[in-house]
């Protein structure tokens, strides 16, 4: 039995979901004074593995759930 | 050369032995063949299953030439090359435009290359010949930053004359890969790319945790490079760094999703949800194998300081030394790690090396020179094609030893590549698209990204134009004239579906 959309027809979501995490990711608004520090990592860079890392979790929900039956 | 280099004779013997199993590979896939077909030799008869699948796909798109030259950019920009993690994930993303349906239609169409698509899709000659010379020049860029990448790798672990390291390197290893490549075909490709896969991942794993002993935690090493002349490779990138940023999203996430092997590894999947779990996880996987060639090359700026242009892509090779010259551990795990990585930029290469003689073979000498050659003839003849190339681009991999960086090749690989988008993502999700205009924009965008890459404009900044590739100004036209001609000639009548 195939698998059902969970978002069904607001498959426009995905890219928007996509584009506010590589907003977030790609530190544009962060002040370049703040130098802190976290395990190593400049505050901006963990900010920025942190939206990857939703990014990848994302997709892989999208591969395992969302488009299982996405073939013609 | 051997007396040359640090290992001893017990390390270059399992360095040999390990390369050398390869060719085992080659006769282990000979043996597997079922039938002497294109079908069976190009994508591995029934196909992969998830697992290696996966690691075939992980290995196509990180390769070992992948850890040298993202370790040595990390050298050059600091943490600003976190953009890499973006941009392999990217790869993932846009695979969910079309990597599904296209399994499914190539399972239907009985689809070997990627211009066999097309060919269905669009059915025009032109577009057909102008898409096979794309890709080809693309993996042709491909296979020669692969070989290029070995001759470094020898190069690295040379002394007095590296210069002939490197150039040996280059044929000896070229060698070996064309013969098991030519013998096993995909197969044998595959389960080198799934045993080194494996063994790279890990074993950069251990290397991270080993850096960590030796040096202490990443907070020492960022801490060191604050106090150095280096420490702006820290700080916050500025504007034109995150522009690239986005850009390089863009460029490899489009174009890497658009290499050839790897849209012949999709035509291999066994099944769909084969497919699907193997991108899954490779969504997952690719973060954190991006992730710590970053690490590595953050440890290599603190503690490897002064290394500049071509020399920064020697980094990893220099982490190498300071971890073999450490302990017993240390330095056999280098060993293995360098054989590895050897083997991986070797089954690399011989995958992009069987696609283009497979496109050679079908799309060229059998869709215009010899259209009833039978399939052991076009098996034969994408042989010879793959010896042929190998021995020209060896010649030019030696030739341009010190000429460009492997990240300026990968570069402009890219930028002709993602031309393609429009054809494969678009045309695959909208009947409307027609050919006559994906072929206009195709050329285009060809001509727009080649010009403002190569052509002297004082815009053109190292290589990019207010921070983004030039491929993706000449995409926005491609896509431009795909788009508009297609609604235009399409108004009078419904446009027939793909499918």
């Amino acid at each position: 039995m195939k698998n059902r959309s969970p978002l069904q027809n607001k498959r426009y979501l995905i890219p928007v979901v996509y584009m506010l995490l590589a907003g977030l990711g790609i530190p544009w608004y962060m002040p370049a004074e703040l130098t802190m520090m976290i395990f190593g990592f400049p505050l901006w860079a963990c900010v920025s593995l942190f939206a990857v890392f939703i990014a990848a979790a994302f997709t892989a929900w999208l591969y395992l759930v969302e488009f299982a039956d996405d073939e013609p | 050369m051997f007396e040359l280099l640090p290992f001893g004779a017990g390390a270059w013997a399992v360095i040999f032995i390990y390369i050398g199993s390869l060719l085992l590979f080659g006769w282990y896939g000979y043996r597997s063949r079922t039938e002497n077909t294109l079908n069976d030799f190009y994508l591995a008869g029934s196909g992969f299953s998830t697992l290696v699948l996966l690691l075939t796909l992980y290995a196509t798109q990180y390769s070992g030439n992948t850890f040298f030259a993202f370790i040595g950019m990390t050298y050059r920009v600091g943490f600003a090359w976190i953009t890499s993690v973006y941009f392999m994930l990217a790869i993932i993303v846009f695979y969910l435009v079309y990597a599904l349906r296209l399994r499914a239609l190539s399972k239907r169409h009985g689809f070997i290359t990627p211009v066999d698509y097309l060919s269905y899709r669009f059915g025009s000659g032109t577009l057909n010949l102008l898409a096979a010379i794309v890709m080809i020049v693309s993996l042709s860029n491909f296979l020669l930053a692969q070989l290029m990448a070995m001759g470094r790798a020898m190069q690295g672990m040379a002394g007095g004359d590296s210069g002939i390291a490197y150039t040996s390197g280059v044929i000896v290893l070229a060698l070996i890969m064309v013969v098991y490549g030519t013998l096993g075909g995909l197969r044998a490709v595959a389960w080198t790319d799934a045993v080194q896969g494996s063994v790279l991942f890990i074993g950069f794993i251990v290397l991270i945790s080993t850096l960590v002993v030796k040096f202490g935690p990443l907070s020492v090493a960022t801490a060191g490079i604050l106090d150095s002349p280096a420490s702006a490779k820290v700080m916050l990138p500025d504007a034109d760094r995150m522009r690239q940023w986005l850009s390089y999203i863009l460029l490899v996430g489009m174009g890497g999703a658009l290499y050839p092997q790897a849209i012949q590894r999709i035509y291999a999947a066994r099944s769909g949800k084969a497919l699907r779990h193997s991108l899954a996880g490779m969504a997952i996987l690719q973060v954190f194998a991006t992730l710590i060639a970053v690490i590595a090359g953050i440890y290599a700026i603190a503690h490897i300081p002064g290394l500049e242009g071509v020399e920064a892509d020697q980094a990893l090779m220099r982490i190498f030394r300071l971890i073999q010259e450490d302990s017993l551990f240390g330095y056999w795990l280098v060993v293995i790690l360098f054989a590895a990585i050897i083997s991986a930029m070797m089954s690399t290469a011989d995958s992009a090396l069987l696609t283009i003689s497979s496109m050679v073979t079908k799309d060229v000498y059998g869709g215009y020179l010899r259209g009833n050659a039978s399939q052991a003839e076009l098996t034969r003849v994408g042989k010879l094609c793959s010896w042929a190339l190998i021995v020209f681009l060896v010649w030019l991999a030696i030739v341009l030893k010190d000429k460009a960086t492997l990240i300026s090749l990968i570069d402009r690989k890219f930028d002709i590549l993602v031309q393609l988008a429009p054809a494969f993502m678009l045309g695959i999700r909208w009947g409307k698209l027609r050919a006559q205009p994906v072929v206009l924009g195709l050329m285009t965008g060809l001509a727009v990204s080649l010009v403002l890459a190569f052509g002297p404009f004082d815009f053109v900044i190292g290589g990019k134009i207010w921070g983004f590739h030039p491929g993706l100004y000449g995409l926005l036209l491609n896509l431009g004239i795909a788009v508009g001609g297609s609604l235009l000639l399409s108004e009078p009548e419904q446009g027939a579906s793909p499918q």
